[in-house]
């Protein structure tokens, strides 16, 4: 019998793993190994098509964070990717840094730049929060196509790595768009399991009562908004030093937006397997599509469109949310569950 | 023929289950109240009876045809009027604009801008105000009158005194015998039990969904009320 | 001078955004949805005029007679047979669909006409003008543009406050659940909401057609110019919108003649300016919806 005052010790603690997602980590971590090995044995048109992948998985992942997991839909995360892109030249080629460090610079420099534009953003929301954010991507394009040192509207190439051979730069290329894909993974589990995450579902779920139990709701948007920001960044500076030529029309493009949406919401809105699925699907319906309609160049995203609004109506939590109402599997552990301390007898 | 024979109602808000069975029925021009404390599944009665909220289980018939499955909307058609809980009038139109609104669908009857304002008074005098700064006893005769306006057969009233003075109450209560004499059928909630037994023709006492009690004021006693509302 | 003539061109082309706005600031208002399509469904509306002009013969703004119903119709048809499903009450959905329709759209458009711009000719009232002095004049189309959008928004704004159908509009707009118990049937309504909403971006776009060259991914910044001129001017209000569209037309003006690079960002940055000092607007009703 406890003396009355004394701290009762708790008899329950949170457990977030599980078999499946201690499964899912051992053989993420041997897929990673497996992939990073590519570059020595495998073709560069299949580096290539992963690179991608995995850039506009980081994209997607980010976007699901603000989308899915923060109800903030924005079409303005192009932003992001230019200033990832032209950040990128700018700490390699101006600087004159290695590529890596540019990438840690461009990523801070970001982390300022996004805390400034929530201030305009986050006076919106809603439908208009998401115009908006459009906005603030046409205000940077427009700005960066007239200021003579990046390039103005024909764009700059970044030098200091055409210097580098093809295929050392592919496989540099390659590697990184591996870090940044299965990092954006990491990063939005890392996010969900600490206590930003769970003051976000909170918000996701009720503002009012969030705020009520002393969630800061405008900082919590505000941080995940910076973070999608600095992902997309990163992701955005990934693809370049692969591509090496930067025109702002394409850098500030949404297309970058409008597939990281199809993405998330085919895959799966709102949970972390969803963009990965969204991504393979995405990936492999480009490529068909690309081979099958020569004359229709862009059939691949009417395709898609049409998929995203059936799915919407129909199934909104996507293709993982309708496999996953079959069979409730999770293969990442964010998941709380209060599990009784004592053992058994 | 009952007006309104609702039977074995089963109503749920997702997991939850708030009526259990519940079976109401209404003559023509009678004036039925439903009574109970807070949380009693009476509101959710009425939305289910206007459309508002779907039934899981039972069934709901109108001058002897099913309507369950009919659309709000056209319950209104039918002569089925809600006056919710809460009010719900149109802050941005103003107190005339209600009341035409509430005559959109163009119904027959004894009821229009002139009689509901003779009804209210204090209608006419905020004829042209915004519904939006009206006090709450002229926005409940506003909510009132906009359901006249319809010229319904079945009048749903929801918590009518519901935050608001006692003497406003009286006031509002006090019109009743006049929509009473045009022939309405009036099914009403109310927490006010004093003033629910004083205006109905019968009674239902609602506990956490279940019908305790039914009859009319006169046969029950104060003590049988009692027990139904608290369950004690 | 230069400047006066700046800002009457302004003002001029501020009553075509002012149009272009109406449909997205009234599908908010009455439905809470924000359509990312609306620019693109304007877009649609000037390549449907395109195709009458080349098949019929007439001119655009005749073709308005066939192109105004046409876009009403595919409204209430897109409103009833797919947004509104998305108005379950969640912010995601409607704002999906609606993403997802522009691509289509604009994926449609450039594969059925190609990439070329295009233009619509209206003939001689083109470049009629009236001169007030030399250093200023006035075309008549960009004239008439303004007195067709002050019509139309004069119109909208009787059928609102006059009508039993915009009665309904404006209940519907303020608490769907309480129109649905004095007989509105929100679904029938927001299908009038949405047919008038591409109505009048329907005759916005063919304008804007005659006034400028288009392509197909033109449609992205007529939804972002509708946006600004609603933020501009205010949510709740025709009038808002009207000045808030001219505030837009008499930045970009006034910025383009600073120098052409600039036009379009001066707009933005008066519009973020807005965004940061006066949220709600210039002109905003008190009680109107929040952004």
């Amino acid at each position: 019998m406890t003396a009355p005052g004394a701290p009762v010790a708790p008899h329950f603690r949170v457990q977030r793993a599980t078999r499946t997602s201690r499964t899912t980590v051992v053989l993420g971590v041997a897929l990673l190994a497996g992939l990073a090995t590519l570059p020595a044995w495998g073709e560069s048109s299949t580096m290539r098509l992963l690179i991608q992948f995995f850039a506009l998985l980081a994209m997607a992942q980010m976007w699901n964070l603000l989308a899915g997991y923060g109800a903030l839909v924005s079409i303005g995360q192009q932003a992001f990717v230019g200033i990832g892109a032209y950040g990128l030249f700018v700490f390699t080629d101006l600087a004159g840094l290695p590529v890596l460090v540019a990438i840690a610079c461009l990523a801070a420099a970001t982390v300022v730049i996004a805390a400034v534009t929530s201030l305009f953003a986050f006076r919106l929301r809603g439908g208009y929060f998401a115009v908006g954010t459009w906005v603030i991507a046409e205000v940077f394009r427009i700005i960066v196509t007239n200021v003579h040192e990046l390039g103005a509207g024909t764009g700059v190439t970044v030098q200091s790595l055409v210097r580098m051979p093809a295929a050392d730069r592919l496989a540099l290329t390659y590697w990184l768009a591996l870090g940044v894909g299965f990092g954006s993974i990491l990063l939005v589990t890392l996010v969900m399991r600490s206590r930003l995450g769970l003051g976000l579902a909170a918000i996701r779920d009720s503002e009012v009562a969030a705020s009520g139990l002393g969630v800061n709701v405008q900082l919590t948007k505000r941080i995940v908004y910076v973070i999608a920001s600095v992902g997309c960044a990163i992701a955005g500076a990934v693809v370049y030093v692969q591509l090496l030529r930067i025109q702002p029309t394409a850098a500030f493009s949404v297309d970058w937006t409008v597939k990281m949406i199809f993405i998330v919401v085919i895959g799966g809105l709102g949970r972390i397997e969803g963009p990965i699925v969204g991504a393979i699907i995405f990936t492999f319906m480009r490529e068909t599509l690309a081979d099958c309609c020569p004359a229709f160049p862009s059939a691949y995203l009417v395709a898609l469109g049409l998929l995203m609004i059936v799915i919407v109506v129909l199934a909104p939590r996507g293709l993982w949310g309708l496999l996953t109402s079959r069979w409730p599997i999770s293969l990442v552990a964010i998941r709380r569950r209060l599990v009784s301390r004592e053992r058994r007898s | 023929m009952n007006l309104l024979e609702v039977a074995n109602a089963n109503a749920f808000y997702g997991d939850f289950q708030a009526l259990f069975d519940v079976s109401v029925a209404v003559e023509e021009g009678e004036t039925v109240a439903i009574i109970g404390a807070n949380g009693a599944g009476k509101s959710t009665l009425l939305r289910v009876i206007a459309g508002l909220h779907p039934l899981r289980a039972g069934t709901l018939a109108y001058d002897g045809l099913p309507i369950q499955d009919v659309a709000t909307h056209r319950r209104v058609l039918g002569g089925i009027c809600l006056v919710p809980e809460g009010r719900r009038i149109f802050p941005s139109l103003s107190v005339d604009e209600n009341l035409q609104v509430g005559a959109y669908l163009g119904r027959r009857g004894p009821w229009n801008l002139a009689s509901v304002k003779a009804l209210f008074p204090m209608l006419a005098k905020v004829a042209r105000r915004s519904a939006a700064v009206l006090s709450g006893g002229e926005q409940q005769a506003l909510a009132i009158g906009r359901a006249l306006m319809a010229n319904p057969r079945l009048l749903l009233l929801d918590e009518v005194s519901l935050g608001l003075a006692p003497i406003v109450v009286g006031q509002l209560y006090a019109a009743m015998p006049q929509i009473r004499a045009a022939g309405m059928t009036i099914l009403l909630v109310e927490q006010n039990t004093n003033q629910a037994l004083a205006a109905a023709d019968r009674v239902y006492c609602l506990l956490e969904g279940r019908v305790t009690l039914t009859g009319s004021p006169a046969d029950l006693a104060r003590s049988q009320i009692s027990a139904a509302y608290f369950g004690f | 001078m230069v400047w006066v003539n700046a800002v009457i061109q302004g003002i001029l082309v501020g009553g075509l955004y002012a149009l272009l706005a109406t449909g997205l600031s009234l599908s908010f208002g009455v439905m809470r949805l924000v359509n990312l399509a609306h620019g693109d469904l304007g877009m649609l509306a000037a390549y449907l005029s395109l195709a009458i002009v080349s098949v019929a013969g007439i001119g655009p703004l005749e073709s308005l007679v066939v192109v105004v119903p046409v876009m009403m119709v595919i409204g209430y048809l897109l409103q009833r047979s797919l947004l509104n499903f998305t108005l379950r009450g969640e912010v995601l959905p409607p704002l999906l669909v609606t993403f997802g329709l522009a691509v289509i759209i604009q994926s449609g458009l450039l594969t059925v006409f190609s990439a070329d711009s295009q233009g619509l000719n209206a003939g001689a009232i083109e470049t009629a003008s009236l001169g007030i002095n030399d250093q200023i004049a006035i075309g008549w189309l960009s004239l008439l543009t303004l007195a067709v959008a002050v019509t139309i928004l004069v119109a909208l704004q009787l059928l609102l406050s006059r009508t039993g159908l915009g009665r309904a509009l404006r209940a519907a707009s303020d608490d769907g659940e309480a129109a649905r118990i004095v007989g509105i049937n929100n679904r029938h309504i927001y299908g009038v909401a949405m047919a008038i909403a591409l109505g009048t971006v329907a005759i916005g776009g063919v304008f804007l057609g005659i006034r400028t060259t288009f392509g197909p991914a033109d449609g992205p910044a007529r939804l972002i110019f509708a946006f600004e001129s609603v933020i501009i001017g205010g949510l709740g209000s025709l009038w808002g919108t009207l000045l808030g569209g001219i505030i837009l037309g008499v930045s970009q003006s006034i910025g383009g003649q600073i120098s052409p690079a600039y036009q379009v960002l001066a707009g933005h940055l008066v519009f973020l300016a807005i965004l940061l000092l006066r949220p709600t607007g210039l002109f905003s009703r008190p009680g109107a919806r929040e952004a």
